[in-house]
């Protein structure tokens, strides 16, 4: 599986849960991968990798500054223990996409940032003005 | 005296030399050879309108890289044209009309210059050596002048105020496999320059490797040192002073003393603080100036690595670095100092930038925002993937060109004004008051650099 492949996974399955999704959307220096609007008006940065979670785990520093809550989305069992004791310690949150493509209820649930307004505005009038 | 030197390279950085905000903040100024054989008019009037004293880098080493560098994608990207490689006109026009010979070969053979070209029978060839050093010094010292017509002329007046300060010998970039070879080449063109040239300064550009800094410094000066150069241009390849490690910090410096003791004048035109602070006269003023672009960096490549995208970036003067505009506003966000003007000034800066945008704006949280005004921009990658990044506004470029201009100021001002020790101390208090909050990776260069400096004395005396 790669990463496009987790990503439309991801996508097809937050669309399902009735939220407002959308596909690189610039933050900063970085692209995020998938940004959505979940029921409680809440912002989410979904970051996918097929590997390189260390890197993922660095990158979400900047997407924390934007969004409520920031995901790190993999293949099934592709982390080892260490791995998610980062992502829990970092405070993000870890999706698995399983073989077929379903997604997993949070294996690792994030908390709830307190993102900075001005990136957090900015991010939202990007969603809004994104196709 | 410490020399600040500004570098120009577009047009459009104009406005960060003229002006009474930005006048007075430099001393002089590089230019590089692209730009005044392109533009040579528009340059002169430029620089006598500063009325600053100047240089022209001959950028010779450029002629000695693949051809590659020198060129750009002329393909139609809107027909799905294959890449296709170009000289820029810019640099055609300067090898071909303004250097000539070896460095016109470069164009009409597609091939860059090699040590064969300077040889013959295994010896320095004199006369390609006594050709390519008049026609690198008469660029520096006619094209503007030569270009002037004659309404130009008169509206300058002087020509003096068009003729550089001191002239750049030719010099090709000492690499790590072929240094001796090319240091040759770059003593024989400094010889001959000197014998031609009497009536200016001659500078000796040194550019090297990482790699030749570590290995062969001590033969690099003693050739140097029998020229007996009236100054030296120092140009150590990506030089990134922030990544330097303690034994490097403690290389750099210790070459710098060598070289110090062959000429009265040595620069850094790509130098940070580091660099900065070492112009002390407490340091035995190591150098007598260094230079920075307009906020992209004080390091620079040797040979320009293609691609990548100007992102914004926030100069903070407390760890003498710039930081990427996210990563500086994690950091003052997570400590709260963008909640007041107060806090803000006190721990962010309170340059003459910053507290106009504090003025303007709502809040410090918005006058610091203002740095970082971006908009989208969408690239495919190779693999066909669509990515989204910010991209400063013009708006945003100006203010933090600005604000890094104002703190590279201040930071000259400390160094003519403040003790030594102080600013080395000063160092490991910032790092021990922000280590815990920035990470180690945003400030370590700072304690690298007090564990070579605080023994300065006694190291140097």
């Amino acid at each position: 599986m790669n990463e496009q492949a987790i990503v439309s996974s991801v996508v097809s399955a937050m669309l399902g849960k009735g939220f407002q999704v959308k596909t690189e959307i610039a933050n900063f220096h970085r692209s995020a991968d998938i940004c959505l609007i979940d029921d409680e008006g809440e912002i989410w940065i979904i970051e996918c990798k097929v590997s390189s979670i260390s890197r993922a785990i660095e990158q979400s520093r900047t997407h924390k500054l934007a969004a409520d809550k920031v995901f790190i989305a993999t293949v099934h069992r592709k982390t080892t223990e260490t791995i998610r004791d980062e992502i829990e310690k970092a405070g993000l949150g870890l999706l698995y996409v399983k073989p077929d493509g379903s997604v997993s209820e949070p294996i690792v649930m994030p908390k709830r940032n307190k993102p900075w307004r001005f990136a957090r505005a900015t991010l939202l009038s990007r969603m809004q003005g994104a196709e | 005296m410490v020399r600040h030197i500004y570098q120009y390279n577009t047009h459009t950085e104009r406005g960060f030399f003229l002006g009474p905000e930005h006048h007075s903040l430099y001393d002089l100024i590089a230019l590089n050879g692209n730009i005044v054989s392109h533009t040579p008019a528009g340059i002169a009037a430029f620089v006598s309108t500063t009325g600053k004293d100047f240089y022209i880098d001959p950028q010779t080493h450029a002629f000695q890289h693949s051809t590659i560098h020198l060129k750009r994608d002329i393909s139609d990207k809107e027909k799905g044209e294959p890449p296709k490689y170009d000289f820029k006109p810019s640099v055609a026009r300067l090898a071909r009309e303004r250097l000539g010979g070896i460095f016109a070969s470069v164009i009409d053979r597609d091939r860059p210059i090699s040590l064969k070209a300077f040889l013959s029978d295994d010896n320095v060839n004199n006369s390609v050596i006594e050709s390519v050093c008049q026609s690198i010094g008469d660029f520096q010292l006619k094209t503007m002048v030569n270009e002037l017509d004659e309404e130009a002329k008169d509206l300058i007046g002087d020509t003096s105020k068009i003729t550089p300060q001191f002239l750049v010998a030719p010099y090709f970039y000492l690499s790590a496999t072929k240094w001796q070879d090319w240091l040759k080449i770059n003593s024989a063109c400094y010889r001959k320059m000197k014998l031609f040239f009497r009536s200016k300064p001659v500078y000796f550009s040194l550019v090297m490797s990482k790699d030749v800094l570590d290995h062969h410094s001590g033969e690099i000066v003693s050739e140097i040192s029998s020229l007996h150069p009236d100054g030296i241009l120092l140009w150590i390849d990506d030089h990134r002073e922030e990544l330097l490690e303690e034994e490097e910090v403690q290389r750099y410096v210790s070459f710098l003393k060598q070289l110090r003791g062959v000429t009265s004048d040595l620069l850094n035109p790509h130098g940070g603080y580091l660099s900065t602070l070492l112009c002390h006269s407490e340091a035995g003023r190591l150098l007598s100036g260094v230079g920075h672009a307009m906020n992209y960096g004080e390091h620079r490549p040797v040979i320009p690595i293609g691609g990548g995208l100007p992102m914004a970036h926030f100069y903070f003067r407390s760890v003498h670095a710039r930081l990427r505009f996210a990563d500086a506003a994690a950091v003052f966000v997570g400590k709260n100092w963008l909640e007041t003007v107060e806090s803000y000034k006190q721990n962010v800066c309170k340059c003459r930038q910053c507290q106009e945008l504090i003025s303007l704006k709502t809040s410090a949280e918005a006058a610091f925002f203002a740095y970082g005004e971006s908009s989208p921009i969408t690239f495919a990658r190779r693999t066909g993937a669509i990515v989204r990044l910010s991209y400063p506004t013009p708006d945003a470029k100006l203010v933090a060109t600005n604000h890094y201009l104002y703190n590279k100021a201040l930071e000259f001002s400390d160094v003519r004004s403040r003790g030594f020790g102080e600013l080395v101390a000063e160092l490991k208090s910032i790092y021990d008051d922000l280590t815990d909050d920035v990470g180690d990776e945003c400030c370590s260069h700072l304690i690298k650099w007090h564990s070579v400096l605080k023994d300065f004395p006694k190291f140097e005396h």
